[in-house]
């Protein structure tokens, strides 16, 4: 693994990275590749229990966005390189992240600045949104459907509870559905949105 | 939605007005911490604990209830083209489901199951057991063609037709 560039020396760094490919599979073989993600950098020596809270692939497999927490890794698979962006250091409770079911965007919990920050899928940012109170699920993804927006049960200043929609083009975060009672959004343990329209909640 | 009371299934419009639909999931699964929907929202599966069923919504009908000895389910996912997957891992206990125990996971165990709905045959499984975490984590394409499984070390992308062939 070669580091090409590290841009911010901070908790909130992103870096773009590159990663070795693996072997050329049997033509047979369901395995169309190999990625070897890159360690995490834990010069403090933190204890990491790893986990991989989220990931995605977009329709043609060529990229693919991984909750490797506390980074969020957004891959080119074709090039085998990735931009990792990571808000909290290795070790931290703190972070999450929601990945789009397209891998198209990334929206990251940045608890130092108080921000959702947004990444298309070429690990560009494309916004920082204002952060809002989420239930127990913090960003954890809720449910599983086939919506092509993202979904969160939360809340704005203690008030406006109810299902929130993060904007595509900037990652803004809206409140679409109010719900009348604070503890309905803040106790929500699963969401999924029906085509019609409507959510189911658990 | 959280109290005994509000403890269930929900309905929300876009009024916001909550309505409650009784029996599903059964009264066995203590929790749901895992809800998926298939595309055209005539299934839908939970999964708390070591229980996993899909039910159909408007038949109010349980279709599955996914047990095999010496595995737990432990997340299940509707593809684009409304097939299943079961995602599990390797257990101690031989009915998890009704030994009133839990744990006992083993690592490097975990399986990837994909049935035909609702005939629930299967139409292949994928061995996972490379890949490091209960359970690594996985994700389908919108299109439900490609694949991606992954744990802190390494992300394996699949074709899901060479991977799970039935149709």
């Amino acid at each position: 693994m070669t580091t090409r560039a590290v841009v911010l020396p901070f908790v909130a760094c992103t870096c773009i990275l590159t990663a070795f490919a693996g072997a050329a599979e049997p033509a047979a073989s369901p395995v169309l590749k190999r990625l070897r993600v890159p360690s995490l950098e834990n010069p403090e020596k933190r204890i990491h229990l790893a986990s991989v809270n989220g990931i995605a692939v977009n329709n043609e497999g060529t990229r693919i966005i991984a909750d490797n927490h506390p980074a969020v890794d957004i891959w080119d698979v074709e090039k085998g390189s990735i931009v990792r962006a990571q808000p909290a250091p290795v070790g931290s409770l703190g972070g999450g992240a929601r990945i789009a079911q397209d891998a198209s965007r990334a929206h990251l919990l940045n608890d130092a600045k108080k921000k959702v920050d947004s990444y298309n899928s070429s690990g560009v940012s494309i916004g920082s949104a204002p952060l809002i109170g989420f239930g127990a699920l913090g960003m954890k993804r809720p449910g599983y459907d086939f919506s092509s927006r993202d979904y969160i049960m939360g809340w704005r200043q203690g008030t406006d509870g109810g299902i929130y929609s993060f904007d595509p083009e900037d990652g803004s975060i809206k409140n679409i559905v109010p719900i009348k009672d604070l503890w309905d959004s803040l106790k929500c343990n699963a969401l999924v949105r029906l085509s019609t329209g409507d959510f189911l909640a658990y | 939605m959280a109290g005994d009371a509000r403890k269930g299934l929900f309905t929300i419009p876009k009024d916001g007005k909550l309505a409650k639909t009784e029996n599903q999931p059964s009264k066995d699964m203590k929790f749901v911490n895992d809800l998926a929907v298939s595309p055209d929202g005539k299934y839908l599966s939970f999964r708390g604990g070591d229980r996993l069923e899909v039910w159909d919504r408007q038949a109010n009908k349980l279709v599955l209830d996914w047990r095999q000895d010496y595995r737990s389910p432990r997340t299940g996912r509707f593809l684009s083209d409304g097939r299943f997957a079961v995602l599990s891992v390797k257990c101690n206990q031989k009915e998890i489901v009704t030994s009133g125990l839990t744990g006992g996971y083993h690592n490097k165990t975990a399986r990837l199951d994909v049935l035909e709905f609702p005939s629930l045959r299967v139409a292949g499984q994928l061995d996972l057991a490379e890949f490091d975490l209960m359970p690594p984590g996985f994700g389908f394409s919108p299109n439900g063609k490609r694949l991606v499984v992954s744990d802190a070390k390494q992300i394996v992308l699949y074709d899901v037709d060479r991977a799970f062939p039935g149709k």
